[in-house]
This record gives C-alpha cells, sequence and structure tokens, in this order.
C-alpha cells in the first residue's frame, strides 16, 4: 500500500501538533492504523487505491483543526495532570507533618522540661516564659526534670480550659433578660458546664434578670461586672464554672490553686548575682520577723543554715553561746511579701483579712484564691517583671 | 446507489458522543476505527463521528481516567487500544440513566410531533 499520501498528511498533523516528539509519534501511529484500516475497508468495498486513499484521508477532516483538538485535549490532560500532583504533594506533606508531629517527643513539642514547670502546674493565664536553658538557674536540676509527668491533673486540665475560654474577648450585649437564659446561653456558647451554687437559691430566680453592654473585654472581666450587679460572682472547681454569691468568695470552700511561673521574675529582682535565686539577699534582722519596713508581715521566714551567734551569757561556772537563728530575704520571699502587701490586700490571710494564700516554691508562685486575687496576681508579675527588664539602669 | 440517511445535528450529539463511546467499550476493548464504525452501525449511519472528533475525544477520555489505553504491536501494525475503567463504567451507568429519563421526557413532551420510526439495527 502507497503511504505518500498518509505520510504527508500525517507529516502535516505532527508539525500542527506542537507537542513532544514522543506524543507526535503516538499520534501518527494511532492516526496511520486508523487511515490504514479505513483504506482496507474501501478497498474491499470494491474501490479503487488512489480513490481509497484520498477518501480516508478527507474523512479524517481538516489537518489544522485535528491538531488544534489533540494539542488542546493534550494540555488539559497535562493541567488534570499536574492538578493531581500538586494535591498529592500537599497531602504527602499534611501527612508527614502530621505523622513528625505525632512522633515528636512529648518535652519537644510541649517545650523544654526547664518551660514546661510552671504548665505542670496550674497556670491559668497561659502567660509565655522565655526562659531559655542557659539562663535557667535550675539547670543544675535538669536530669530531675525529664521524669515530670506529660500532663496537668485532668482537673487543673478541665479548670485550665475554662480559664482558656474566661480569658477570650466577648462581647456580652444583654438588656433586662432573665438570669437563667443568659447562663444557659453562656453555657451552651461556650461549651462550658456552669451551675449555680445553693447558696444562690432564694437569692437569684427566674425573675432575676440582667442587663450589660460590655465589649471586647475578656469574658473573665465582663462575667464579674455582669454578676456584681446581681450579688455574684464566680469560682473554678472541679471542671466547673460556679456562680457563686459575692459573699463566699472568700470561703475556702470556693478558693482555687493556681500556679505561675516566676522563674524570670526571680531572676530579674535586684540581685548582686544573676544566680542569686534562693540565696540571701540582705541579712535583715536577728531574731526573726519582717523585712525592713515590713511589719508584721512575713509568716516564717528563710533561715541560715549556719547558727549566728547572737548572745553570751556568761555563768559562775561556764560560758553559754546561745544560738538564734537569722532570717534572711530571699527573691521569693521579697516577692512573697510584696504581693500580700500590694496586691489585693484584704483577701490574704496573713494579713488577717482572707483565706487566700500565697507560696513561691521551686520559682512557682503557689496561690490559694478565688478568681480575681490570681488574675490580678499575674498582672502584677507581669508588670513588674516588666518594669525591672525595662528600667534605665 | 446507497440510500441516503438523514444524520443527527450536531447540537443533537453534543454531549452524548462521550456516553457512546464508553458504551461500545463497555461491551469490549477496541482501538479507534472500530469504535467509530461500531457507533455507526449501531446508530444505522445517523451518527457518524468523524476520526477528527473521536480521537481528541478518546485523548480526553482517557485524561479523565474513564478509558485506558494500551499499544499492541502483535499483528505487525502498531495499533494502541481501549478499555474502559471502573470510573467510566460508573459514569456510562449514571449518564445512561440519566439519558433514559431524559429520552422519556422528550418523548412526552413531542408525542404529536414525530413519526414512529423503524427500529434500529
Amino acid at each position: 500500500m502507497s503511504n505518500d499520501e498518509f505520510e504527508t498528511w500525517l507529516s502535516l498533523v505532527g508539525r500542527l501538533l506542537g507537542l513532544s516528539e514522543r506524543q507526535r509519534k503516538q499520534i501518527g501511529a494511532e492516526l496511520r492504523d486508523h487511515l490504514e484500516s479505513r483504506v482496507a475497508d474501501l478497498l474491499e468495498s470494491g474501490m479503487d487505491k488512489k480513490t481509497a486513499v484520498m477518501q480516508a484521508v478527507e474523512e479524517f477532516g481538516d489537518a489544522a483543526v485535528l491538531a488544534k483538538n489533540l494539542q488542546s485535549v493534550s494540555l488539559a490532560n497535562r493541567k488534570r495532570w499536574m492538578m493531581r500532583f500538586m494535591t498529592l504533594a500537599t497531602a504527602a506533606m499534611f501527612l508527614v507533618a502530621v505523622l513528625t508531629m505525632a512522633m515528636w517527643p512529648e518535652k519537644a513539642r510541649f517545650g523544654s522540661p526547664s518551660q514546661s514547670v510552671a504548665q505542670q502546674g496550674e497556670d491559668p493565664f497561659g502567660g509565655a516564659n522565655d526562659s531559655s536553658a542557659d539562663s535557667n538557674p535550675f539547670d543544675k536540676t535538669a536530669p530531675q526534670k525529664s521524669a515530670v509527668p506529660a500532663r496537668l491533673a485532668s482537673r487543673t486540665e478541665s479548670n485550665q480550659r475554662i480559664r482558656r475560654q474566661l480569658n477570650q474577648p466577648i462581647d456580652l450585649v444583654y438588656d433586662s433578660e432573665p438570669f437563667g437564659d443568659v447562663v444557659a446561653q453562656l453555657a451552651k456558647d461556650l461549651q462550658l458546664n456552669i451551675v449555680i451554687d445553693s447558696n444562690l437559691d432564694g437569692v437569684l430566680d427566674d425573675a432575676t434578670e440582667v442587663s450589660a453592654n460590655l465589649a471586647g473585654l475578656p469574658l473573665s472581666d465582663s462575667l464579674r461586672v455582669l454578676l456584681k450587679a446581681v450579688d455574684a460572682t464566680y469560682a473554678i472547681k472541679n471542671g466547673l464554672l460556679m456562680i457563686i454569691s459575692i459573699d463566699d468568695e472568700n470561703e475556702p470552700d470556693y478558693l482555687a490553686r493556681h500556679m505561675i511561673d516566676v522563674r524570670e521574675l526571680l531572676k530579674v529582682i535586684k540581685l548582686t548575682e544573676a544566680d542569686r535565686i534562693g540565696k540571701p539577699i540582705v541579712s535583715v534582722r536577728q531574731g526573726g520577723g519582717g523585712i525592713p519596713g515590713g511589719g508584721q508581715g512575713g509568716g516564717g521566714g528563710v533561715f541560715c543554715i549556719t547558727p549566728q551567734v547572737a548572745d553570751v551569757e556568761s555563768s559562775e561556772s561556764q560560758l553559754v553561746q546561745v544560738v538564734v537563728p537569722q532570717e534572711l530575704v530571699t527573691a521569693e520571699h521579697l516577692l512573697v511579701e510584696t504581693i500580700t502587701r500590694v496586691v489585693s490586700p484584704d483577701c490574704w490571710q496573713v494579713n488577717g483579712g482572707g483565706n487566700c494564700d500565697l507560696f513561691c516554691i521551686g520559682g512557682v508562685l503557689v496561690l490559694v484564691s478565688h478568681e480575681a486575687a490570681a488574675e490580678e496576681v499575674q498582672d502584677f508579675v507581669k508588670d513588674l517583671e516588666f518594669q525591672i527588664k525595662n528600667r534605665k539602669d | 446507489m446507497a440510500k441516503k440517511v438523514d444524520k443527527f445535528e450536531s447540537d443533537l450529539l453534543r454531549g452524548s458522543l462521550d456516553l457512546m463511546v464508553l458504551a461500545v467499550l463497555d461491551q469490549e476493548d477496541q482501538y479507534g476505527y472500530i469504535i467509530q464504525k461500531k457507533i455507526r452501525e449501531a446508530s444505522g449511519e445517523k451518527v457518524s463521528m468523524s476520526a477528527g472528533t473521536m480521537y481528541p475525544l478518546l485523548h480526553r477520555l482517557e485524561g479523565e481516567k474513564l478509558i485506558r489505553s494500551r499499544w499492541d504491536d502483535s499483528t505487525g501494525r502498531r495499533r494502541k487500544w481501549y478499555a474502559i475503567t471502573a470510573a467510566g463504567r460508573k459514569r456510562l451507568t449514571k449518564q445512561a440513566n440519566q439519558w433514559n429519563q431524559y429520552v422519556q421526557c422528550m418523548a412526552g413532551l413531542m408525542q404529536g410531533y414525530y413519526k414512529p420510526v423503524p427500529k434500529l439495527g
């Protein structure tokens, strides 16, 4: 069979295709097969060869149109392939990221052990802690820190979740809304368990209405303002947001434990050396009790290990040395003292005004207090650290 | 001289050529020339899909993974065979149902305007 006409026509299509050599060859082979099959059929029907070849080529139509259509399809297929590739690549990258996260060591995922000290406790504010291992005065204990629990206690986690929710800014706009409806709506919106304390029975009922127009404030502040109007406030205990009488706020049953990482602050409190946390700043006085200008506050102190000779008594037969412990002031002591004097002073047990208590241990401030006091202490710690770090000596 | 057959208008065919090709390939694997021939024969010469239309269509269906192809050199002539894929069969079933409903709908609407035609094939 003479293929001259085929070759001329196929060559024309090939030139018009503008595709790769491999694609041109494949398309050429497919079209040639079609043309040859068609010519064979026409010959079989009695047509002479020349006419059959001409007709077969003619039936294909315009070579330019065919080439353009094939080229369009090829480009569309390539785009489709690229889209599939991109989708697969994105999915693969996502999978790798998820697997990496899943296989990453727990400690590395949630920060170094030294950074997670406060997270092991109950930092209700999720404050960022940028203390690095290099500047961490507690580094000597690093090997022991690897044994810290991976998670907080479950009730602490639940309480933290509520506090995180309360930390979010929210708009509270109510115009004489029934108190029960407001509580139900908040519980639904925030996905929280809210209970009204039994001490409020008869105080808050269906007839109680609340009004508020508070925008952009953290929910904790808005809620406090809202509840104050009906002589109530809130407490967080055992994973519950409890609405309680404002008179009960300081009662031990409604106080909660809070923990605040203060290592950074302790480090920057005026010390003669960078790593003197826990070491004496200055010898205060002999005989115990208070700091300079500190009055009666204190509730215990830090004492020198080495006994000091405070007095000497003489008797007829022997000389007796009376050893008196010497109280010293540490950065922790100074911080606790300052907080109990300047932050909600009426709520602290040590001041004789309330049942809240405050300690500093391991670079963590441990409070037993109501929510408002804890928030104020947190703010104070942040502000103080800022002031000390940013002052110009 | 062969009797002239009134071919379907191209507007009428648009959108149904994919379905015709998939239906032919659902019966058995074929190569381009036979696909064209089978459609022409099945339609009583009323559907004459030119090769210039059919090959771009086959390549598009292949790109959409509705059909797949393989080359065969065993006969001494390099030939590209096409086969329907599972996705193509799924599409065929779906579109065949739509077409059946469409035909019934049109038959109802066009009743009284058309003459009965002899059964094809």
